[in-house]
């Protein structure tokens, strides 16, 4: 069974006293309610465990009338990548489970950015009403950015080249030093975090470069820290290495190439050049 | 060439250069960018631009701040978000982040470049629609806080008046004046206590710059 959906205009009624727009093309949307439903559940399902998980890890302390706080020297930056990778996960992981309910392209690139702002921004105004924390402009800019990358991809179809990725692993300077005897969450380990931005430069190739080189392999930029102390101190890090794209790989089956989807938010170890404060590595990188 | 003159000249080169070339990245490169290999290179008749639609911007304004502030001035940046409802109208929220020069011997306990967070509704409306260049009048109420100490918030309007140039497709570009009035108050009471600080209304006026970039994507 499907249904129509009624279209964003039409939830504005108050505004449409202002609205001078032309008519717009009809929505191709033909909704699951069933898988619809699913996906409802799954986001409760998830959101409030990680709402529970945040209580305990970041919101326990006292509570402030609200306030903003700027952050930018807190963990050299790369805290702020990472609030931009959140929300560019955030608005895909919510595209595609809309896609998969049946929802258009067009509607469910737009809902997921403003599902994943919206859920990114609820964080925020958490942590404005907490005594430390503050409502940090700069995580709402990154935000921001990440959440409306998958509308700038659909705006400009060459930014589709160009996507985020993550690489973590435990670090002992968070664990053993910086947080020692606190409680930690894995998210605040921006020691142990990459954040990557990935290309796959076939579009910049010529046909004959192009046809030569793998499908699948693509290159990545990667920006880190290290000896984090939360207020400005530290080292940082660059590495440009090879990457993977999964789902450039062709296959007929739905679930592997949801399953290559997936892992292509993640970068995975590759052999690349790194730049670490004053020192140049070579090796295989990960995170 | 010594490691200190290399330093000193690497310091002096960040300080002068990167500002500029960012500042000129976004309103000369960056549009240019964004319009170029779009699916949708034609430009539409102008009486079809700027109808309903998301609207994303970046926006400078460095500020003065008149001395009865206890503030000398500042500058903010942000970026907003919101929707174009027609091309007389738009409203966006806006995300702030900036600093705030406090001089030495005010009331206040804290002084020097101090940062400014904050955030507003904005509603801006056009005139002379149907032209590229179209003059703007916007209105704004936002919550705000200088840090420093237990931080101060703060709450006020700001209103402000320009040109919006519509240069493509997707992107404008505006100038204006902007003034805001904004009233700030001890959050805690502590400070109030500890040294006698009094709530504040800071009066600045200044100049503002604005990137909006118009997806054309709609549900």
């Amino acid at each position: 069974m499907t249904i129509s959906f009624p279209r964003a205009s039409a939830l504005l009624p108050l505004l449409l006293f202002l609205y001078g727009g032309e008519a717009r093309a009809q929505d191709t949307s033909d909704v699951k309610p069933l898988r619809l439903t699913l996906v409802s559940a799954v986001t409760l399902g998830t959101v409030i465990p990680v709402h529970i998980y945040q209580q305990n890890a970041w919101w326990q302390g006292p509570r402030a009338p609200f306030r903003f706080e700027n952050d930018w020297a807190y963990a050299l930056n790369v805290d702020k990548l990472g609030h931009m990778y959140a929300g560019f996960l955030l608005s895909r992981m919510f595209r595609y489970s809309l896609e998969w309910s049946g929802f258009s392209e067009h509607t469910s690139t737009f809902y997921g950015s403003v599902l994943g702002l919206s859920y990114q921004m609820y964080v925020e105004v958490e942590d404005g009403f907490h005594r430390v924390y503050g409502f940090s402009p700069g995580d709402a800019f990154f935000n921001m950015m990440g959440a409306t990358i998958p509308l700038a991809q659909w705006t400009f179809p060459v930014l589709r080249n160009f996507t985020l990725k993550y690489s973590y692993w435990p670090s002992t300077g968070y664990r053993d030093e910086l947080k020692a005897g606190q409680a930690k969450a894995f998210l605040d380990d921006y020691q142990g975090t990459t954040v990557w931005l990935a290309v796959d430069p076939h579009f910049m190739m010529g046909e004959k470069v192009s046809s030569a080189v793998p499908p699948w392999l693509g290159l990545a930029f990667g920006v880190g820290a290290r000896d984090l102390n939360e207020s400005g101190g530290g080292r940082r890090q660059a590495t440009l290495a090879l990457d993977f794209n999964f789902s450039r790989i062709e296959t007929e089956s739905s679930v592997l190439h949801a399953v290559f989807t997936l892992v292509d938010f993640v970068h995975l170890p590759a052999p690349g050049i790194r730049l670490d404060g004053n020192r140049v590595l070579f090796g295989v990188f990960y995170p | 060439m010594t490691r200190a003159t290399a330093s000193a000249l690497m310091r002096a080169t960040r300080r002068t250069l990167i500002g500029p070339v960012c500042a000129a990245y976004l309103l000369l490169v960056l549009p240019r960018l964004c319009t170029a290999g779009s699916v949708s290179d034609a430009p539409p008749p102008q009486d079809s631009l700027r109808q309903f639609g998301l609207l994303f911007d970046v926006q400078a304004a460095p500020h003065y701040s008149s001395p009865s502030s206890y503030a000398d001035g500042g500058y903010t940046v942000s970026l907003g978000f919101g929707l174009n409802f027609s091309p007389v109208f738009q409203m966006t929220i806006q995300i702030y982040t900036g600093r705030e020069m406090i001089p030495r011997g005010t009331a206040k306990p804290v002084d020097g470049w101090l940062p400014v967070g904050g955030a507003s509704l904005e509603g801006t409306f056009f005139f002379a629609t149907g032209t590229p260049v179209r003059p703007y009048a916007a209105a704004g109420y936002g919550l705000y806080t200088i840090s420093g100490g237990d931080g101060y918030n703060g709450g006020g309007l700001s209103l402000e008046a320009g040109a919006e140039w519509d240069f493509s497709r997707f992107v404008s570009l505006r100038f204006g004046g902007k003034y805001d009035v904004i009233r700030y108050h001890d959050p805690t009471g502590e400070a109030s206590q500890a040294v006698g600080f009094q709530p504040f209304t800071l009066r600045a006026a200044g100049a503002a710059v604005r990137m909006a970039f118009y997806p054309d994507l709609l549900p």
